[in-house]
């Protein structure tokens, strides 16, 4: 379907998560945490997005994590994105939706310390086993 | 040239190739010498499946945490005399990686090293006449 | 095909290093493979983090050391992220000139995976022809760029150096050559009826298994899944020229290896077209500097879609560079196609996917916890399949 028809149904669904067209085919929307997963299995199965990647960001507002989301019929990427306090780190995993999602969350895991609950495997996926969970390297105050 | 197939007949070098943290393009440019523009296999020059048969150790890539453990033990593993070559610049000082929080130092911290073939990548040409200068240095001591 | 009798790797006893660290760990039930575990993580760099300290132009010398095998691929991504970022345009020559790198490295990457499969499956000539004819691909990177790999051709705003006009005919004359010597080894490949008994109906990744992965690349397009960022999300000259995207709906090892050798055709076409209609001016838009804000850049590398995110504060150095290969996505869908398959097929179909070279030295196969084949052997238990079957066609 065309852009400004998937405007309306995101508008429409989520009237109250901000979508913003921040370009012509990069679009973030605000989700907090506890609709993660509502947000993801619409735009997952019922729209048939791909999944692209998650990126996890260490702001001074808490930890963001984007989730990129490809629409390739339009060539269009919308971005959930959670914001998540560094005082209570964690969030939903959305591996029940796929098996896509299992090892970028480990790696978010790992490399920003943050929890994801229902992610069975929380083995380290990038960095030597030996290394403990309070290392993680993507936090801005670590080193 | 001549004087290359001179000195790599008279020794066949078994070759194990070794990949710490690479981005693949040494790796590539060794098998790339194997290959019929170069074709050093009709110098007797072979790579084989196990260092225990192994003349030459050609090891790339930025030394990491994970790989540091599979490195000690499998240079240790290497029957001596050995020569221990650092492909690339990632194995020699660690390239542009020398800051990351998963380097573990310079291939030469952990093993002795022989030979050094500088570039990013070296090209094919580069890996042979270091190869032969390896070979030259042994017999020199001998 | 007369088939050359040195091999590569000579056949000796194994020694299982028993803490060797896998990378793929087989679990198998006599001949057939019922479990993959995967362990990543053996080349991890940390360079997500060394982008933040450097400035916005240094970074693309460091990605591109991401992987050697498709060195332009992540900084295309990451200067287009950084043009979405800063809503900046390149100049139409800059478009042109990184498009027939581009499409260089996926001839070079696709001809490469051609040769290792080839060398998979016991066919070392099919691996000496296809990295023979990889030399004049190199050979025309090397004209334009100074280097055979890490090109150093891209920065945020335009390219680096230009093509200069007395390279056009060579570069056109090398391309003429290898087109001829890509249809031949294509239709070599393609007609080949031990190949065919070898690849097809192998490590089959259904439609539904490639979308709850979400591979990309030609993963993707030889299970049915019509994608590619080219044509979708458009960048570069891509919209400017002609050519078709190539899909298969038989998600098997021969699908993938159709799909590669016909995109090197394609890629010749692209080429060819950029550098007839290589329109004269600029090569720089020159950003002068980068305000706060977030950028995404996606490029259809070899392997399927490389997805660069970068975040700025408005200084000179990325706040926040998230990269993502496409081998990411695609590895782990061989959770799903390597079962149920026979082990002599296992080195191929890990393969397919085209992860990088190293991560497919690094395959071990475990019966009842105990290792039962190390490489070496996975790829002679391939070898001998091969061979069984040009025996049936021998006769």
């Amino acid at each position: 379907m065309k852009s400004k028809e998937l405007e309306k149904i995101i508008k429409k669904k989520f009237p109250d998560l901000n979508l913003v067209l921040y370009r012509k085919r990069r679009w973030y929307m605000d989700v907090p945490r506890e609709r993660l997963r509502e947000v993801a299995d619409f735009l997952f199965n019922e729209i048939g997005c791909r999944f692209s990647t998650a990126s996890g960001v260490d702001t001074p507002r808490g930890f963001e994590i984007l989730y990129h989301f490809s629409y390739d019929e339009i060539g269009l990427v919308v971005s959930p994105r959670v914001l998540i306090p560094k005082d209570d780190p964690w969030t939903f995993s959305l591996t029940p939706i796929a098996p896509c999602f299992e090892w970028i969350e480990r790696e978010i895991h790992e490399l920003l310390g943050i929890d994801f609950e229902g992610l069975r495997c929380k083995e380290h996926l990038l960095l030597a086993e030996e290394i403990p969970f309070d290392y993680n390297p993507l936090r801005r105050d670590h080193g | 040239m001549d004087r290359i197939k001179q000195n790599a007949f008279t020794k066949s070098l078994w070759v194990y190739h070794l990949a710490c943290s690479p981005c693949n393009n040494c790796d590539i440019e060794i098998l790339d010498a194997l290959t019929p523009r170069f074709d050093v296999e009709r110098f007797g020059i072979q790579l084989v499946g196990s260092p225990r048969h192994a003349d030459v150790l050609l090891v790339t890539g930025m030394v990491n945490k994970k790989v540091l453990d599979r490195l000690i033990r499998t240079y240790a593993e290497t029957p001596k005399p050995c020569l221990v070559v650092a492909v690339g610049s990632c194995a020699i000082s660690g390239n542009m990686f020398a800051d990351s929080y998963n380097f573990a130092g310079p291939l030469d911290k952990h093993i002795p090293v022989d030979v050094y073939i500088e570039g990013c990548p070296p090209k094919p040409e580069a890996i042979i006449l270091g190869i032969v200068k390896g070979i030259k240095k042994i017999r020199g001591e001998e | 095909m007369a088939e050359l009798e040195r091999k590569i790797v000579p056949i000796g006893p194994f020694h299982p290093l028993q803490e060797e660290a896998e990378f793929f760990k087989l679990h198998v039930e006599g001949e057939k493979v019922v479990k993959l575990d995967i362990h990543i993580g053996y080349l991890h760099r940390g360079i997500e983090k060394l982008s933040t300290t450097r400035t916005w132009d240094m970074v693309p010398y460091v990605v591109e050391r991401i992987c050697g095998i498709c060195s332009t691929s992540h900084p295309t991504a990451y200067v287009l992220a950084v043009e979405d970022l800063t809503e900046v345009e390149p100049p139409p020559r800059a478009k042109y000139i990184r498009t027939i790198v581009g499409e260089l490295e996926r001839i070079h990457s696709h001809l490469l995976w051609v040769g290792l499969a080839g060398h998979f499956i016991g066919y070392n000539t099919v691996w000496m022809w296809a990295w023979k004819y990889r030399e004049p691909v190199l050979d025309m990177c090397e004209m334009i760029t100074g280097n055979r790999n890490h090109y150093a051709m891209l920065k945020p705003g335009g390219i680096r150096r230009d093509i200069e006009p007395d390279m056009i005919s060579p570069l056109k004359r090398v391309l003429k050559e290898l087109e001829k010597k890509l249809w031949m080894l294509t239709k070599a490949v393609l007609d080949d009826p031990v190949i065919h008994a070898r690849l097809e109906g192998v490590g089959i990744l259904p439609k539904e298994q490639a979308i709850k992965y979400s591979v990309v690349g030609p993963t993707a397009r030889a299970s049915g899944v019509e994608i590619d960022v080219r044509r979708d999300d458009p960048y570069d000259a891509y919209p400017l020229v002609e050519w078709d995207v190539i899909t298969d709906p038989a998600g098997d090892v021969f699908a993938k290896t159709k799909v590669r050798l016909l995109e090197c055709i394609e890629s010749v076409r692209i080429i060819r077209q950029c550098l007839d209609d290589l329109p004269e001016g600029e090569i720089d838009a020159k950003i002068e500097e980068v305000p706060e804000g977030e950028g995404i850049g996606r490029h259809e590398a070899p392997r399927g879609e490389v997805f660069h995110y970068v975040r700025s504060d408005g200084s000179n150095m990325p706040y926040r560079h998230k990269v993502r290969a496409p081998s990411y996505m695609n590895i782990k869908s061989n959770e799903y196609a390597v079962v149920g398959y026979s082990i002599a097929d296992a080195a191929i179909t890990l393969a397919a996917v085209d992860p990088c070279y190293c991560c497919t030295e690094r395959i071990y196969a475990y019966e009842d916890g105990k290792l039962k084949y190390d490489y070496k052997k996975l790829l002679e238990l391939s070898w001998k399949k091969t061979e069984k079957i040009k025996e049936r066609y021998r006769r």
